[in-house]
């Protein structure tokens, strides 16, 4: 690993100074980003964190809103009150993340900017992603890459959180040297073939800095389910969120968002329209499993997660029918 | 033997368990000797290339830096018997990460600045991955003779394959394929070196010290009594630490050559494929037998992929000739020279892969002939005093009682019919057999009674984390008639202990076990002899327990094994040596293991919910190590047979998860319930009837699960790792 600063400003605006004039890197947990350092991925002169910065590590519920603060840590989050009794679908998805250890330290804003497990992006191959002329997945060995969205990289997005997240209709509060805005999350990540060196809409100096989610009605259930190979300390080879406001039996509103298939969180919107407005009968929710793989385009060896995936659709609205 | 055992048998306190419990074990690299330099090697990424050109004069004017060394600059002859051709610096590669030049310099950081100034024209030339590939005529040739090693399958046969075929009712045929894998001890390898007035001193984390030690002796032309080889706490070796590596010799001549120690730590990537691996391969497997549950014929066909060097890991495998009596056999193996990591020992070497071969023909063949699985298995294996292979015959085995407890245990007759559930979630119970030779080694025991009665025991064998320190002070108080507690032991430096082969092969229990036995003794006989004057009493009238020597029928009279020490002399020396070595008769240790798993067939995720390993162990020495032994084991036979497998890109020939994040170590999620089971009906060969179970545990866990996986959804794996990519695409 290379030298590096180290700095911790107490502002905000002191941090996007840095970020911006001194080209720093933001840190937050650095779970992933002392890992990328080590492998040689990325080699910042200056890393900036967000440890003193006041304000971020807080979570409350605000006019039936829930505040989390972007240094909130996986751990909290499993482990908090008001997450547990009104918005359990997030702790369901903390708590499937990499190991105790990690989520003791890994923060939510890291969990939902972490850089792709792609094994040409952490191993020693000029990928597109680093700049290079080719995604090595492409034509290689590509088990654990995207069937949706793929393309020119083949990627898949790893957090779990954002899974979660986006099926309870989260939206993500992002400050910069040029203000601020709030943005729902789905808009919040970028597809490769837009660009294809990043995978949020983040600029130079821009810092996601809290995470809203709206309060659930109460006729609101959901379900997380995560599969992998390794029962600890993994990431998806599928992963389902699934959410869904049910009155009479009928369903009003869904979300049905996947993880481990595409190169960002994949809200599988065929899926939800196939349930909107109807009732959970075993019909509808094949149909509903085999809508979320419509589009579905696998690769040479990952053909297996399009009935993966199908299966867990079916068996998470099996939940909540 | 008529005495009741004390010690032997008993979970006693690890007798350096305060030590590594409490951090202060020195392990290798905890070795910091005044003005060490630190090593770095500077590998090659491509799989197959010639260096045309190296310049390292930037990396040698770079302050800091205090040796460089390139293939010129080392002897020329190859490393050691297990890497073939392999030499410790090449300008030929023929593997990536073979290093090409290695520095040596104040700082770890200023090592790694020097590699990046070192200059090097490679020629990239076509290498090959797959070994059927490699089989090809149009694949790039690595040796003269082709890249089938030694130019033709090695070929081993009993009786008359054919006619054995003819004479079976049924006949089972499939092909099965098992990854590359590495063995991933806690602690990498390491190493230090020192010269000082000719003479090399190195901290290596070894499981075998003396081979070490003879290999440096001939690479660097030097007598063994200038070369001390010390490996006081190695933290897990499963045969990567095997051997002399070319780190070990690269770090001792950059010691020399900058005239300061060195010390070199491998990286945890570095680790995973730079020492020994266990290679992929396939194993045509085809097997028949009466409706009567004799098994007339097994032939299996075994491609071996054996990787850049060496030529000898698939030499072992006895799964196929050794578990079952089967009068005609045909075992046919090609060893396969290929562009990847060098095929060595790791735990079990080829069995773990070769029993879920057979083990699964097995299965297929007892429902072909429609007969239970465990009676046919009971039906064909060997027995203590059968005669084996090569005019020997088999010591014991308590196999049988292994397969009748453990399927009692797991309830083996509640056991449902293959297929006959439905829903997504599938229960199956699996079974399968193994063995293994353990000990075909020489180890030299030294017990030294001092005049307060305390004992100092050395011996050879490395403790690699197995509880070996604490068994062989064990066999030494029991054998002597002291408490354990008057025993401590040295191990494993050529300097100060006896030669003791190395710990692999199952073998310390065995070999330096003995060893131990003979002197402890040795010593017990030297004592009585000196008891037998003051004592007024024949020696063959004495004997010694407790720390007392004493007339058989007159325990009050007698006098402290101290005092006998004092009367000889003030130190009693016993030594004794085990040949385990071309006996008439082999030990080899038995295990049964039942798995009961769940298959998720939505997913295609495997759980195993309950493992029974009941192993015929001889006599357990320690239990509880015995047990512990059993469980690792299990727990990294379960590793590969759900999540472990190296995975090379292709297009590169660089290998993608040497990390522990991609390559899937087990966590204590796979880790289901194990329930050791231990048969003792006790062993000729070792001390107190002991017999080597390192290995056994590993080789049978993945042919249980999968015989387990068909017995719940009807579908049979043949390929390892049972990811769920791969149990989908089955189902």
């Amino acid at each position: 690993m290379e030298g590096f600063a180290y700095s911790q400003p107490g502002t905000l605006r002191e941090a996007f100074s840095l970020l911006t004039n001194k080209k720093g890197k933001l840190v937050a947990g650095a779970t992933d980003l002392l890992g990328e350092m080590q492998d040689g991925i990325v080699a910042p002169g200056l890393l900036v964190s967000l440890e003193r910065i006041s304000g971020l590590k807080t979570m409350r519920e605000e006019k039936n809103v829930l505040r989390i603060g972007a240094l909130a840590t996986l751990a909290e989050l499993e482990s908090d009150k008001i997450i547990a009794e009104q918005y359990s679908l997030l702790a369901a998805a903390a708590r499937e993340v990499a190991t105790p250890q990690l989520r003791a330290q890994a923060t939510v804003g890291g969990n939902l900017c972490q850089r792709p497990r792609c094994w040409y992006y952490r191993g020693d191959f000029n990928c597109l992603k680093k700049g290079g002329a080719v995604c090595y997945a492409q034509d290689g060995e590509n088990q654990y890459h995207a069937i949706l969205g793929g393309g020119p990289c083949h990627i898949v997005h790893p957090s779990d959180m954002a899974v979660g997240l986006m099926a309870m209709g989260a939206s993500v509060r992002v400050v910069g040297p040029r203000g601020e805005k709030t943005v729902p999350l789905e808009k919040f990540y970028v597809l490769p073939q837009v660009d294809v060196k990043r995978e949020t809409i983040l600029g130079p100096g821009e810092i996601l800095v809290e995470i809203r989610v709206p309060k659930p009605p109460p006729e609101a259930r959901w379900v997380f389910r995560k599969v992998r190979e390794r029962g600890a300390w993994d990431f998806a080879l599928v992963s389902v969120a699934a959410y869904a406001v049910t009155k009479d039996k009928i369903i009003q509103e869904a979300r049905i968002v996947l993880g481990g298939v595409a190169p960002i969180p994949w809200r599988a919107v065929r899926a939800e329209q196939a349930v909107k407005g109807k009732t959970l009968t075993g019909a509808v929710m094949r149909l509903a499993a085999e809508a979320a793989v419509t589009d579905a385009r696998p690769l040479s060896r990952n053909e297996y997660k399009i009935r993966l995936t199908r299966n867990l659709v079916r068996q998470a609205l099996a939940t909540l029918a | 033997m008529a005495q009741e055992l004390t010690v032997v048998g008993k979970a006693v306190a690890g007798i350096d368990a305060t030590e590594r419990v409490t951090g202060r074990a020195a392990y290798t690299a905890d070795i910091q000797l005044p003005r060490a330099l630190y090593a770095k090697m500077l590998r090659c990424p491509h799989p197959h290339a010639r260096v045309k050109a190296i310049d390292v004069s930037k990396a040698q004017a770079l302050p800091g830096v205090k040796a460089v060394l390139t293939p010129r600059d080392i002897p020329s002859a190859p490393l050691a018997p297990a890497h073939g051709s392999r030499r410790a610096l090449t300008d030929y590669v023929t593997l990536a990460g073979e290093a090409v030049a290695a520095v040596a310099a104040v700082t770890p950081e200023i090592a790694a600045e020097a590699l990046k100034l070192i200059q090097v024209d490679y020629e990239t030339l076509p290498f090959v991955i797959d070994a059927e590939e490699a089989l090809k005529p149009t694949a790039p040739q690595l040796e003269k003779e082709g890249n089938l090693i030694g130019g033709r399958p090695k070929i081993f046969t009993r009786g008359d394959v054919e006619k054995g075929f003819a004479e079976a009712d049924k006949i089972v045929e499939a092909n099965y394929t098992t990854p590359l894998g590495t063995g991933n001890p806690l602690e990498p390898r390491a190493v230090t070196a020192q010269w000082s007035q000719g003479r090399l001193t190195l901290w290596l984390a070894s499981q075998g010290p003396f081979l070490a030690q003879q290999e440096l002796a001939k690479y660097l032309g030097l007598p063994e009594n200038r070369i001390r080889v010390i490996s006081t706490y190695v933290g897990g070796g499963f045969g990567h630490k095997y051997s002399l590596h070319p780190e070990d010799v690269v770090t001792a001549l950059l010691a020399r050559k900058a005239g300061q120690p060195v010390k070199f730590q491998m990286t945890r990537a570095e680790d995973m494929y730079l020492g020994h691996v266990r290679g992929a391969a396939s194993f045509h497997v085809k097997a028949g037998a009466k409706r009567d549950g004799a098994i007339t014929a097994l032939s299996v066909r075994r491609i071996v992929n054996q990787g850049a060097h060496g030529a000898s890991a698939a030499d072992g495998g006895i799964q196929s000739t050794g578990l079952y009596n089967v009068p005609n056999l045909r075992v046919e193996t090609l060893q396969v020279r290929t562009n990847t990591p060098d095929y060595g020992p790791v735990r079990g070497v080829m069995d773990p892969g070769e029993n879920f071969a057979v083990e699964s023909a097995i299965d297929e063949l007892a429902e072909a002939i429609e007969m239970n699985p465990l009676v046919l298995r009971i039906k064909n294996i060997h027995k203590g005093g059968d005669p084996l292979d090569g005019g020997v015959t088999l010591s014991s085995s308590g196999l049988d009682e292994c397969i009748r407890t453990g399927a009692d245990r797991i309830g083996w007759g509640r056991r449902k019919p293959t297929g006959a559930q439905t829903g997504a979630k599938k229960i199956g119970v699996g079974m399968a057999v193994t063995t293994r030779t353990g000990g075909s080694d020489t180890a030299t025991a030294i017990v030294k009674v001092n005049a307060d009665g305390s004992v100092n025991l050395f011996c050879g064998a490395t403790d690699i984390g197995t509880g070996s320190r604490t068994t062989l002070a064990q066999i030494a108080a029991e054998e002597l008639g002291v408490r354990y507690e008057d025993i401590s032991i040295t191990t494993s430096d050529t300097e100060t202990t006896p030669y003791s082969r190395g710990s692999w092969g199952s073998g310390v229990i065995l070999a330096a076990g003995k060893a131990v036995q003979l002197a402890a003794a040795d010593a017990r006989r030297k004592l009585i002899q000196a008891a037998a004057q003051p004592l007024q009493v024949k020696p063959e009238d004495l004997v010694v327990a407790n720390g007392a020597i004493f007339a058989k029928e007159l325990p009050e009279k007698k006098i402290t094994v101290g005092q006998a020490a004092a009367r000889a002399g003030y130190t009693v020396i016993g030594s004794g040596t085990a040949h385990q070595t071309n006996r008439p008769t082999v030990a080899r240790g038995f295990a049964a293991h039942f798995a009961e798993v769940e298959v998720d067939t939505d997913t295609g995720q495997i759980r195993v919910l309950r493992l029974i390993a009941a192993h015929d162990v001889g006599r357990a020495i320690h239990p509880k190590v015995v047990e512990n032994q059993i469980e690792g084991g299990v727990i990294q036979g379960i590793a590969l047979a759900l999540t472990e497998e190296l995975i090379f890109n292709r297009a590169t020939g660089r290998l993608l998860n040497t990390n522990f994040v991609d390559f899937k170590v087990p966590t204590i999620k796979e880790t289901p319930p194990i329930e050791v089971i231990l048969v003792e009906p006790g062993d000729p060969l070792g001390a107190f009837g002991a017999k080597g179970s390192g290995e056994t545990p590993i080789q049978a866990p993945a042919a249980a699960i999968a015989n387990a996986v068909y017995n719940a959804t009807g579908k049979r794996p043949r390929e390892l790792p049972m990811t769920p990519r791969r149990i989908l695409a089955l189902l």
